[in-house]
């Protein structure tokens, strides 16, 4: 074999390539599951679209988990298209970019996307006529595969990358996870009704999603790469395919496998867990992240933003977004700059809004509902639903659990849906914590398939918050329960403290009366007997330094006085001494 | 003889477990009241005294010693339950004055308003409020109880209560409505039919 690679390299590459098409991945299944109508069609079928630029964008100044961001500009700035708009001050979450040029007007309050539907503050971009770039670095293919991994996660952070899939977590925070990571898993199951914007980007833009993938693959160091599709999307894994034969395989030596495998529609397979558990049959335990398994999944979108953050050096600043429903008179893909208004999508499709009955963002089963059209569209949106009321009637009014299990073997989670929602009902958190309320993905299986149309993803959102607040509210109490002992503690011994230095300054008074009692006794000897000065030495035999040194000063001035005496004025020098005893025994303090 | 015999193992027996007891009693000795632990971490902690006593603690210790359980305000109604329940007595009205589910509060310091008297920094009894004296204080937020004991020290009135939490972080989702009133008074109509 050794002279055949020797001569023929083309040849061997051809056989690694070939090597590397593993396509017949034995699949497995994950617990539970429905199967709701698609609807996918016909935004599915029909082309993708460019949302033209929107009069004003909108960019919250306060992330959906609640962390503030920083806006790096002021009202009046001109910005251009990819100029960092907002940062978080704290890292973690990536920068807002501005998705066109113009001049910030203000910083207004507005509702947020949030299901909340509070006001929050945000920038206000005007979008200017003529747009301008910000001067981007490009890098070539070879370029990226001789970077360090590090340098490519900074970037793809400062490029704004969070999950397109819908949970928006920061790509670079997940990509950096010390364990070790084998098998790259690239989500393109998009399971969810109505919702078909990564079929569409499978289909239109296959190349740069499977090279994103490769990219994401050099910086975690994954050698196994799989494309996971659900068999609703034949055009999609024909493009993915063709798309795979055309890769630079030759840049990338330590990938062993690059899978494309279709996978059956059930929801939800989209769900991280349940997708590593259909390709690798293992189980994400519990509180743990799938790299600990060795695993890493990414959105298909999330790819193609890697690719073009990374070669093109292109931030973050739109996505594609399903617009669907029986109102929408053009059901299609579109691309849209964040911080658009839904509104602009709307009116830009030629929906008719004074027909609406709801506006859904997200898809059916895990959406929610919008009240303000004027809601931008940011990084977590992948679809708008404008139903008809036949089409997603309202709810009707829940009926009494009958307890007839269908919840539990609809659960994803292999949990007991039933119990959540008896214990949520009657806030017993204790208990909704025993049957891991935490582990459900509010997927909402549970509430399609109940047969008394209970709200059950309600409650455990419901339960789900109250939970948190109160440990939350513990653990606040518990910090000041620490800071109030370490504040007693303090004073306590401040107290201690003074009331030592008290019984100090008594025993130093005590001591100083008793020297001077002291002196005064040597004193009166003295004025008996002048003539003897050494016989007042043996008093200074205590070893106590302050009378050592009141003894000395009496000796001193004995010393002075008997010089003086000699002298002469033997009355004068008796009134000098005294005052001078009472100058000296004073000393020592 | 048999008398003997039964009285010495009763009496082998008693000193057998009395050595056992005696010693469990100092190996396993018990630091406190472990009742007062359990009562003091189902109070919140604040330390604002409402209760008439110098912290959270010191309430603990009279409840251990049987005073009230309503007397913990910003506890409400639930604090007062939970400590009904762990000392097995029946649960007592709250004072009308006070709010059966109090909102959660700390203080912020207006601070162009604020001497530096360090008045309010004594008072604080979870240190959360930092300055020094002639300068400007402000509240940690983080570690502020919403106790209140701030508020009549200061010389200025430069304190004012805040909601704990604000913005996403402060609402909450809605607990479905369990029956619909319709559906309840149409059961007795269908059983009349």
């Amino acid at each position: 074999m050794a002279p055949i690679n020797k001569t023929d390299p083309q040849k061997k590459s051809q056989d690694r390539v070939q090597t590397l098409f593993n396509d017949n991945l034995r699949l497995y299944d994950f617990h539970g599951g429905i199967h709701p109508p698609q609807q996918k069609t016909p935004a599915s079928n029909n082309p993708q679209q460019t949302l033209p630029l929107a009069e004003k964008l909108y960019f919250p100044l306060v992330t959906e988990k609640g962390q503030p961001l920083k806006a790096t500009v002021k009202i009046d700035d001109r910005v251009l298209t990819g100029q960092v708009l907002a940062e978080d001050e704290t890292g973690f979450i990536p920068p807002v970019h501005a998705p066109a040029s113009g001049k910030i007007i203000a910083i207004e309050h507005h509702t947020s996307a949030h299901s909340s539907a509070i006001q929050v503050p945000m920038l206000v971009l005007e979008t200017a006529a003529d747009q301008q770039w910000l001067e981007l670095e490009t890098m070539s293919i070879e370029q990226v595969v001789t970077t360090k991994p590090e340098h490519l996660i900074q970037k793809i952070f400062d490029a704004g990358i969070v999950g397109l899939g819908g949970a928006a977590f920061p790509t670079a925070t997940k990509l950096s996870s010390p364990a070790k990571i084998n098998q790259l898993i690239l989500n393109g199951a998009e399971c969810e009704p109505y919702i078909s914007c990564d079929d569409s980007l499978m289909q239109e833009q296959a190349t740069k999603v499977l090279s994103g993938a490769l990219l994401i693959s050099h910086c975690v160091g994954a050698r196994d790469i799989v494309i996971a599709v659900e068999d609703n999307k034949p055009n999609a894994i024909n493009m993915l395919k063709e798309a795979r034969e055309k890769l630079p395989f030759e840049q990338f030596d330590n990938l062993t496998s690059l899978s494309i495998i279709t996978i059956p529609t059930k929801y939800p397979s989209g769900g991280e867990k349940q997708l590593i558990e259909i390709i690798t049959g293992k189980q994400v335990p519990k509180g743990k992240f799938p790299a600990h398994l060795g695993l890493i999944v990414q959105n298909v979108a999330t790819a193609k933003a890697v690719y073009d953050a990374l070669i093109e050096g292109r931030p973050l600043i739109d996505r594609l977004v399903t617009l669907t429903g029986k109102l929408a008179t053009i059901p299609s893909n579109y691309l849209v700059p964040f911080g658009t208004p839904i509104e602009h999508l709307l009116s830009y499709s030629h929906t008719k809004i004074d027909q609406l009955v709801q506006v859904i963002m997200g898809g059916p089963m895990m959406g929610h509902n919008i009240s303000d059209l004027k809601t931008p569209i940011l990084k977590s949106c992948n679809c708008i639903i404008v139903p008809t009321e036949d089409e997603l009637p309202s709810a009707p009014a829940a009926l009494a659990c009958i307890r007839c299990g269908l919840c539990t073997e609809a659960c994803p989670a292999q949990l007991l849906p039933q119990q959540l929602y008896w214990h949520s009902r009657a806030e017993e958190w204790d208990k909704t914590e025993d049957y891991n309320l935490f582990d459900c993905i509010e997927c909402g299986a549970c509430a399609y398939v109940c047969p008394s149309q209970i709200p059950l993803v309600d409650y455990y959102r419901f339960a789900k918050k109250a939970v948190t607040d109160k440990k939350a509210e513990q653990l606040k109490g518990q910090t000041a329960r620490i800071h109030h002992e370490k504040k007693l503690a303090r004073l306590k011994q401040l107290e201690d403290e003074k009331a030592n230095r008290r019984k100090q300054r008594a025993i130093e008074a005590q001591k100083r009366k008793e020297a001077a009692a002291l002196a005064k006794e040597n004193e009166a000897s003295d004025n008996e007997d002048s003539s003897l000065p050494i016989d007042s030495e043996p008093t200074s035999k205590q070893l106590d330094p302050k009378q050592q040194a009141v003894a000395d000063a009496i000796a001193r001035v004995k010393q002075k006085k008997l010089e003086k005496a000699q002298a002469a004025e033997a009355k004068a020098s008796n009134n000098a001494n005294s005052a001078d005893i009472n100058k000296n025994s004073g000393d020592p303090e | 003889m048999d008398l003997l015999i039964a009285i010495g193992i009763l009496l082998a027996l008693g000193l057998t477990f009395g050595a056992l007891l005696g010693y469990a009693a100092i190996r396993f000795k018990l630091e406190g009241n472990p009742l007062v632990d359990q009562l003091d971490a189902l109070l919140p902690q604040t330390q604002c005294g409402q209760c008439q006593y110098p912290g959270c603690r010191p309430y603990a210790e009279a409840l251990a010693e049987g005073d009230d359980v309503n007397k913990c305000v910003p506890g409400g109604q639930e604090t007062m339950e939970q400590l009904a329940a762990l000392l097995g007595v029946e649960p007592q009205e709250l004072a009308p004055e006070n709010e059966a589910d109090p909102e959660a509060t700390i203080v912020l310091i207006r601070e162009p308003d604020c001497i530096g008297c360090t008045k309010c920094i004594q008072a604080c009894p979870v240190d959360a409020i930092v300055g020094a004296a002639k300068h400007m204080h402000t509240v940690i937020t983080a570690d502020c109880t919403g106790c209140d004991l701030c508020i009549p020290v200061c010389p200025t009135d430069c304190i004012e209560i805040h909601p704990a939490v604000t913005g996403f972080a402060a609402w909450k989702p809605q607990k479905p409505v369990v029956q619909n009133p319709e559906d309840l008074q149409r059961i007795p109509i269908q059983w009349h039919q």
